[in-house]
């Protein structure tokens, strides 16, 4: 018998494993969110994570998590307006064309209660709405959106692009004209300011709380924002610990409709089997990026459920047309129609998805899939390399990101089906901060690229990709034409004109073919029965907001 | 054997002549045979490695399936004729990719450990034998071991993927990182063991006869000192295995689709939670089986070098004895 007269708990290794046990299992029952933050649970959203954000400031990082988080916390100027989606209770944005709305799409107000464009269409001036409080409880003004906009010219982050792809030639073009009135001046008209302004990375900041906090060596408060927010979205930040977790409150302030979830736990959990099991059992509401096979075994679950939508995700293989002999449209050409898309789809990703037939999401206005001829095809294949004169085929490499799984068996399958045309191709595994740096510094000859543009217009996502000048150009594809064309997208409002341009310059990048298309994986939400009220954007990001128990 | 031979003098306990040797030999091999035999214990561990090195060896002479091309047709197959240990997430055969994987994780161990054992006793006989000489000797003993001391204070694994991070990625780089991790590990038993040899009367007396460093370590110190340095090579090939698995499962080890057990689990253990166990069991139980094997040799080598343990009777032996005595 144990001797407990002193009133200690005897440690033997049955009794570590035990009480190891029952705190492993209290960690994870659903009743530890409650007693961890005294809220009711039902009001409460627990979502598991790969990763908390990196940073909570757009202009320092658009990392997955940073993607999920920010729109919580920052409201913008406008937004797209939503409606009903495929999938029954799901709702998204409406992305038609509307040239008889100003702005030339379904927007709705968020920050701007109205907007008016001049007849030439080089300005527009945003009427603001009154009585706005951000989360440090000041006024929206004028003087915020100017703040906003005069940070990104002066950090030179994810700004200087959105000031660039906006028309701002400088800080000047944006002009305080009274308390909640302010102007943008443009150069040249642009057919995509408005849309660009809901962009993820256009979030308005609170400048009286930046200000406050910023120092000489600091002075636009950049390491305050890279931890903490200062917006006027409806939640405010209760805590983060990177690493961990982020929890968010709702804002009793906030001047819209008031969040349906008064606390959001954003909890960092990196193994996806682990995510799943959380999301089984209950404990969480939302497991974010599950792998297929994943996904698929919630099929049967009485308790959860994925709802997959169709989305903007692309993803493909840069074939970076410095490298010899990618540098030949035969040769790309060949590698294209030597992808098995269809089996991809079908095994790897389970059917979730689609293969990808066209260079930009394929539901965005103006793009065509009608130049598409890439179905896998090795006799094709093999007559290309031919008539480039790599009939004995050729040896590359193929660089893909350790962080995505599913990346390594498509490049397995790849790699094989290449052999039958005689392509040896090395596979190199890069972790995931590697991966990027080299498809920043284009240094692989082929590289996976699992992305998308937010912005859904077709002159905005050939410009991002396909332009010879621009960053995300990682094929280090050039051929003027294109670029021409991309240009008439982006500087012309006749829509006509404008979709004529993004067609014809996609008829060229199709036959040129930089990328190998393999498949456009949609958007797959895994969450308990009882969460509603899903909206997709195109920045296949979360929005807690939206989102409600039923 | 001639009068200025040091040896001599030091009543060395190898046999020197050719002949003498080979009989020596064949004699212990055959004395080892039998404490095998008597010992099945440690003989599963030398039929587990045989028969794991025989399947790398043996692998590309079998109708097999391609250990390295996809059948995008076969994704995540269960066990079957077709496929005795299933597919994986890519469309790989596991047994064809089971069989194949000695040729690499046995490589990678074997290389890695011998060229750690080679570097690591040398240096561990100098630093050994120099240690108490002073001057320049005494200095160049105490640098290495305090080299030894900042390899072996660095996490095994991180060490390991920061060389492999430096040097790149492929077997290579695994050899070379695995060898300097286990480095220090030889330096040190090497040391302990000339420590002890050093003091020896037939060491001193070839020393005062003016045999050179080199010639007392290779004449004298190190032959009595491999006994324990074998062993733990043996032991340690086992180690570098799971560490060459290690680095695969996290992705520092050999490039995909190289069949490598390590590569293979980390593939396929996604899919244990979703009921696919069969891409990462097979090959952790190959894995494991075979460090099991190399522990049991280990074993039986510190056993052999061991006298009480060598001669102490086997269990079949006291049972005959009991029953001759009935």
């Amino acid at each position: 018998m144990q001797n407990t007269a002193n009133g200690t708990i005897p440690l033997s290794r049955r009794t570590l494993l035990k009480y190891g046990a029952a705190a492993s299992a209290f960690t994870f029952a659903p009743g530890f969110v409650n007693a961890s933050f005294g809220q009711d649970r039902s009001k409460t959203l627990v979502i598991a994570a790969p990763a908390t954000p990196l940073s909570l400031d757009v202009e320092n990082s658009l990392s997955p998590g940073t993607i999920d988080t920010v729109a919580a916390f920052y409201d913008y100027l406008i937004g797209f307006g939503t409606i009903p989606d495929t999938v029954d209770g799901v709702m998204r944005e409406d992305l038609e064309p509307r040239p008889d709305l100003p702005g030339g799409y379904n927007l709705k107000g968020m920050l701007a209660e109205s907007w008016a464009f001049a007849e030439d269409g080089k300005s527009v001036v945003f009427t603001l709405r009154q009585g706005v409080l951000s989360n440090w409880g000041n006024e929206l003004t004028a003087e915020d959106v100017k703040y906003t906009f005069d940070r990104k010219f002066e950090v030179k982050g994810a700004g200087a692009f959105m000031t660039s792809v906006m028309g701002l030639p400088d800080k000047d073009a944006v002009k305080v004209e009274s308390k909640y009135v302010v102007s943008f001046t443009l150069k040249d008209p642009n057919p995509i300011l408005m849309i660009v302004c809901g962009h993820l990375a256009n979030p308005i900041f609170d400048s009286t709380k930046c200000k406050e906090m910023a120092t000489t060596d600091d002075p636009w408060a950049r390491n305050f924002l890279d931890t903490n927010v200062a917006g006027f979205g409806p939640y405010a930040l209760k805590d983060i610990t990177r690493g961990q977790q982020m929890v968010a409150t709702a804002r009793s302030d906030y001047y819209g409709e008031k969040p349906y979830f008064e606390t959001v736990v954003f909890r960092e959990v990196p193994i996806s089997a682990t995510r799943l099991q959380l999301l089984q059992g209950g404990a969480v509401d939302i497991a974010q990026n599950l792998a297929p096979t994943e996904m698929k075994s919630l099929e049967n679950s009485t308790d959860a459920t994925v709802t997959s939508i169709e989305a903007s995700q692309m993803l493909w293989i840069e074939l970076n047309t410095a490298f010899a002999p990618l540098d030949n449209i035969k040769v790309r050409q060949a590698l294209n129609y030597a992808m098995p898309k269809d089996e991809v789809v079908k095994t790897i990703m389970q059917g979730f998805g689609k293969k990808m037939t066209t260079f930009m999401p394929d539901f965005y206005p103006g793009a065509t899939a009608e130049f598409y001829d890439y179905d896998y095809d090795i006799d094709k294949a093999k007559a290309l390399l031919a008539e480039a004169g790599h009939a004995d085929g050729f040896t590359s490499t193929l660089a893909y990101n350790a962080g995505i799984p599913f990346e390594e068996t498509i490049a397995i399958m790849y790699q094989t089906a290449l052999k039958k045309i005689g392509v040896t191709i090395e596979l190199k595994k890069l972790p995931a901060g590697t991966f990027f740096d080299s498809l920043v510094k284009r240094s692989e000859p082929m590289t996976f690229n699992l992305d998308a543009p937010f912005t859904p217009d077709p002159g905005f996502s050939l410009n991002l990709y396909f332009h010879s000048g621009s960053f995300l150009d990682f094929s280090n594809y050039k051929n003027e034409e294109v670029d021409a064309l991309i240009k008439t997208s982006l500087s012309t409002l006749v829509e006509e004109d404008r979709f004529a341009a993004t067609t014809a310059a996609q008829k060229i990048i199709n036959e040129e073919a930089p990328w190998t298309l393999i498949a456009n994986p949609g958007f797959q939400l895994a969450h308990g029965k009882d969460i509603g009220g899903i909206v997709y954007y195109t920045s296949n990001r979360l929005n807690f907001q939206d989102y409600k128990r039923v | 054997m001639s009068e200025t031979d040091p040896a001599a003098l030091g009543g060395q306990p190898f046999a020197n002549e050719t002949g003498g040797e080979q009989l020596l030999a064949t004699g212990v091999l055959k004395e080892f045979c039998g404490f095998l035999m008597n010992r099945p214990s440690y003989l599963v561990g030398y039929l587990i490695v045989a028969l794991v090195a025989l399947s790398g060896l043996v692998a590309p002479l079998l109708p097999l399936a391609s250990p390295v091309d996809a059948d995008a047709g076969a994704y995540l197959v269960p066990p079957s004729w077709a496929h005795p240990m299933g597919t994986d997430s890519a469309g790989l055969d596991v047994f064809s990719r089971v069989l194949f994987a000695p040729r690499v994780d046995l490589a990678i161990a074997l290389v890695s450990t011998c060229w750690a054992a080679c570097f690591g006793s040398v240096a561990g006989a100098f630093v050994g034998l120099w240690e108490e000489r002073g001057g320049i000797k005494s200095g160049a003993a105490t640098l290495i071991l305090r080299m030894a001391d900042v390899i072996q204070a660095f996490p095994v694994f991180a060490l390991a993927l920061v060389l492999v991070a430096v040097l790149g990625q492929g077997m290579t780089s695994i050899i070379i990182a695995i060898g300097i991790v286990n480095l220090p590990l030889y330096l040190r038993l090497m040391r302990g063991e000339v420590l002890r040899i050093r003091d020896q009367s037939y060491v001193e007396a070839a020393h005062i006869a003016g045999a050179g460093d080199i010639y007392l370590l290779t004449r004298h110190i190190v032959p009595n000192a491999a006994p324990p340095l074998l062993a733990q090579m043996s032991i340690n090939t086992g180690v570098a295995v799971l560490l060459a698995a290690g680095l695969s499962f996290i992705g520092a080890g050999v490039r995909a689709p190289t069949p490598e057990w390590g590569s293979m689990i980390a593939m396929g253990f996604q899919n244990v939670v979703t009921g696919q166990w069969w891409p990462s069991m097979f090959p952790g139980l190959a894995l494991a089986l075979t460090v099991f094997g190399l522990g049991r040799i280990g074993a039986s080598i510190l056993a052999w070098t061991n006298p009480r343990e060598r001669s102490r009777p086997t269990r079949r032996a006291w049972k005959a004895f009991s029953e001759g005595r009935n």
